[in-house]
């Protein structure tokens, strides 16, 4: 296995600016002639991939890339996110960083991307699309075994060998292991001296580090840990599907406020809270993906959204929530209203912020945001 | 309860069915009388058959109002067989927008869901039916509570997370039917998911309604269903006639009773009247506009708040839409339907609806009705209400102009939600349009 971090041991404080970008991650994957998935977020079989030595890489955001690209195929007031990921695709600069686009039907903007590319785009690698199941009961996990399955065959042709299954068990031990780490590194969050900036930072390099990598982060991180807590201010929540640019939380710190919990679907969310793992390796993937915190993308309840939301407020002591929603994010602006009377009734205060993902903050929501902030 | 009945009875069944019954002789009435104004003179006769269906649905409102059934909230996609088989009144979210939409009551509505923070983003049909709900009223008539909703995403994700929040306000059960976007054809393990889940959701309907499904009747309720939907393809088909018989805007307006009636025998007799009426028409050249010169096909749903202006305004130049993706997406899966294996052929039409395929498909139906109907030009309307419909548009206008040689135009709106529509611009735009196809015929004609 590669690493694709420097093996000097880090000091926390610095450690974060030592995390390579994406870009660099590609690069030197590339370099030792390692193939790479572009892959759309948020859930999909990352072990699966990895086991047939593919990694993947997610982009949750690209400032430089030309957006006009995608306007050429999709309304200009699709999500940001959507646009991104179809105009990166489009770039001719960044073709050659991937070998394969793996896209998971989250929402109906990916759904129509993932069709139109295989469709009309038709680019030079091959196109997975896969259909995640929007219930998590055993209806849900079964169609989600031989959806992967399918996969697998797919992954085999376009390989030419087939699948490893100790590779795969080996590598959904890697994705269990993180998953502890990731629940340790959240529970202990208000000891770890890292700002918010950094603290998305590195819970989002997951993403594009290979697993190896991301171990050995989340383990300093954690060795890190002080006894005196953070200051935080004001407690609060965020919740979206990511934070970008991460400026956000420079603004939110700036305003004496810390966020000590995420609902990010790119963060916290991810995170599985469940330890009956099956030993069948098609199950676990399933599991891995349907098990993860509930949202509107895998079809949960409100109300067990909430509960969950309202477990995580007890513990950590926000008094306020922002929830941070990209323009034409139909899935996260629909359970906001429900969530928020919810909140609301145990004294919890939100408010909800749309955003375009461009390079910078606007000042409005700056403006917004402090005025939240100060209200609570 | 007994007085519930009663009031059902008295309310819907005598004063209201006799009610509707007299309103719709004299509607008849008045449209076989009508003076033709100058507006008018642009179009052919009126379809007569419309005050039956004004009187079918109109039935069937005022039936929910006063129902001592039980009720189910269900998606326009979604298989609703079962339901009807176990004796549910059903109501149709989205058609009951569409309503608000086309008699311009929609706007108030959308607001007020977006005063309890729902979205401008979120689809238009949405905001109307949480505006009424969470308003606790209705412009249109008085909706029955659900004791029960059921959701298929085979149209789109929206009414997943639409009828999420139905459940989680109202506290009642929700069905899930998901249906896994098909690509080619219908793969064994889609198939096999929807299958388990309606199996699934049979015992939950069964469960509320206090009783068990009758096979009798599910085959009775399929037996109309498929015969309802063969109709309706033949309705649409008369549109092969030069000059059409039918414009698009009457497809959109008679599609009320297979949206929200199909598997009743009324809606049967109702189709085999409309069927009659429309061949009466193409034997007689009898045209829906006066000079058609022009015919076009238009894709996605309709700006339904817009369909008097804009037929209107093309009938003045002598353009005819004489189909639509939105109604022919109702008729043209009839061939599946088969009573000997209800779930297995259910799970199969279910699956292959017009928005749970490929862009590639679409574009395919665009070229099969272009065919059939010798379509001048399509209008595609970029409705941003709906992701699944309209994102695809641009490659599938481009692909159609460059393999059929049929100019395509792209209309930015919205079905139901009028703030932002400027109807002069877009009717310059039209204009523009019609003229480009004209100038196009005449070249071929000339050459
Ligand atoms: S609509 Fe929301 S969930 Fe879908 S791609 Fe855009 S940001 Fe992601
Ligand atoms: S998004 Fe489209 S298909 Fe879905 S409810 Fe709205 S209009 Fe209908």
């Amino acid at each position: 296995m590669i690493s694709c971090i420097p093996d000097k041991i880090y000091g926390i404080n610095h450690s974060v600016m030592q995390i390579p970008s994406r870009q660099e991650i590609i690069r030197k994957l590339r370099n030792n002639n390692k193939k790479i998935s572009l892959v759309f977020p948020i859930y999909y079989p990352s072990a699966l991939l990895r086991a047939f030595d593919i990694h993947p890489v997610e982009i949750l955001n690209a400032p430089d890339v030309d957006l006009s690209l995608a306007d050429a195929h999709i309304q200009s007031y699709t999500c940001s996110l959507g646009r991104i990921l179809l105009s990166f695709i489009k770039e001719e600069r960044f073709q050659n960083q991937y070998d394969l686009i793996f896209i998971p039907h989250i929402c109906d903007t990916f759904q129509q991307i993932g069709s139109l590319l295989v469709d009309f785009i038709r680019p030079s690698q091959p196109v997975i699309n896969f259909y995640l199941p929007k219930r998590s009961d055993e209806t849900g996990i079964s169609f989600c075994i031989d959806e992967l399955k399918r996969i697998a065959g797919i992954l085999e042709n376009v390989c030419g060998s087939k699948l490893d299954i100790k590779r795969l068990t080996l590598e959904l031990g890697k994705d269990i292991e993180i998953n502890n780490l990731l629940k340790e590194v959240f529970e202990k969050r208000e000891f770890l001296p890292v700002s918010d900036t950094d603290f998305y930072r590195i819970i989002t390099s997951k993403t594009y580090l290979p697993p190896d990598d991301f171990i050995k982060i989340l383990k300093e991180l954690l060795a890190s840990k002080t006894d005196s807590k953070r200051k935080t201010g004001k407690r609060i929540f965020i919740s979206g599907i990511s934070a970008e640019p991460p400026e956000i939380f420079e603004i939110i710190n700036s305003h004496n406020a810390s966020v000590v919990f995420d609902d990010l679907a790119v963060s916290g969310r991810r995170i599985i809270d469940f330890s009956g793992f099956s030993d069948e390796p098609f199950r676990r993937q399933s599991e891995m993906m349907l098990y993860t915190m509930p949202d509107a993308e895998k079809g949960s309840p409100i109300e067990k959204r909430a509960y969950w939301i309202r477990e995580k407020i007890k513990r950590t002591g926000a008094t306020g929530g922002i929830f941070y929603i990209m323009k034409f994010c139909e899935p996260e602006f629909f359970d906001y209203p429900q969530l928020k009377k919810y909140l609301l009734s145990e004294g919890t205060k939100t408010f909800l912020i749309e955003y375009e993902m461009t390079g910078k903050v606007s000042k409005q929501n700056i403006n917004r945001i402090q005025s939240f902030i100060e209200g609570l | 309860m007994i007085i519930k009945k009663l009031k059902y009875l008295i309310n819907s069944e005598l004063i209201g069915k006799t009610f509707l019954r007299i309103n719709s002789l004299l509607e008849k009435r008045k449209l076989k009388k009508r003076q033709k104004t100058k507006k008018d003179k642009l179009f052919g006769p009126p379809v007569y058959s419309s005050s039956e269906m004004k009187r079918l649905m109109s039935q069937h409102y005022l039936r929910g109002a006063y129902t001592t059934k039980k009720v189910a909230w269900v998606t326009s996609g979604g298989p609703v067989e079962h339901l009807l088989a176990l004796d549910y009144h059903l109501f149709y979210p989205e058609n009951h927008a569409a309503l608000c939409g086309a008699r311009k009551l929609s706007t108030e509505l959308i607001e007020d869901s977006e005063d309890f923070s729902y979205s401008q983003d979120i689809c238009s049909y949405v905001k109307i039916n949480f505006g009424g709900v969470l308003k606790n009223r209705d412009p249109i008539a008085r909706i029955p509570r659900p004791d029960l909703i059921l959701t298929c995403n085979n149209i789109c994700q929206t009414v997943l997370y639409w009828y999420r929040v139905i459940a989680d306000i109202y506290k009642i059960p929700i069905i899930v039917i998901d249906a896994p976007f098909v690509y080619d054809s219908v793969r064994n393990h889609q198939r096999e998911y929807v299958k388990k889940q309606l199996s699934g959701a049979i015992e939950v309907m069964e469960r509320i309604a206090g009783k068990n499904l009758s096979e009798k009747k599910l085959s009775e309720v399929m037996h109309y269903s498929k015969e309802a939907v063969s109709l309706w393809l033949k309705i649409l088909m008369t549109a092969r006639h030069k000059p059409s018989p039918i414009t698009a805007f009457d497809t959109f307006i008679h599609m009320g009773p297979i949206v929200n009636l199909r598997g009743e025998k009324s809606t049967v007799q109702y189709y085999r009247q409309l069927l009659a009426e429309l061949e009466y028409r193409t034997r007689n050249n009898i045209g829906a506009i006066q000079n058609e010169e022009i015919r076009l096909l238009w894709d996605n749903l309709p700006i339904w708040f817009m369909l008097r202006e804009i037929s209107t305004s093309l009938a003045g130049k002598n353009t005819n839409i004489i189909a639509a993706t939105f109604s022919y997406a109702w008729g043209e899966l009839a061939p599946l339907m088969d009573e000997s294996r209800p779930i297995d052929s259910i799970a199969d039409i279910y699956l292959q609806v017009l928005l749970n395929r490929s862009t590639f498909s679409k574009l395919e139906t665009f070229k099969k009705l272009i065919r059939e109907l010798d379509i001048d030009g399509i209008i595609l309307h970029s409705n941003r209400s709906c992701k699944p419909y309209s994102l695809g548009q641009i490659d599938q206008r481009n692909r159609v102009a460059s393999d059929l040689n049929i100019p395509a135009f792209l209309i930015e709106a919205d079905q139901a939600d009028s703030r932002d529509f400027n109807f002069n611009q877009a009717n310059m735009r039209l204009e523009a349009f019609i003229e480009e196809i004209k100038e196009r015929k005449w070249k071929r004609t000339a050459q």
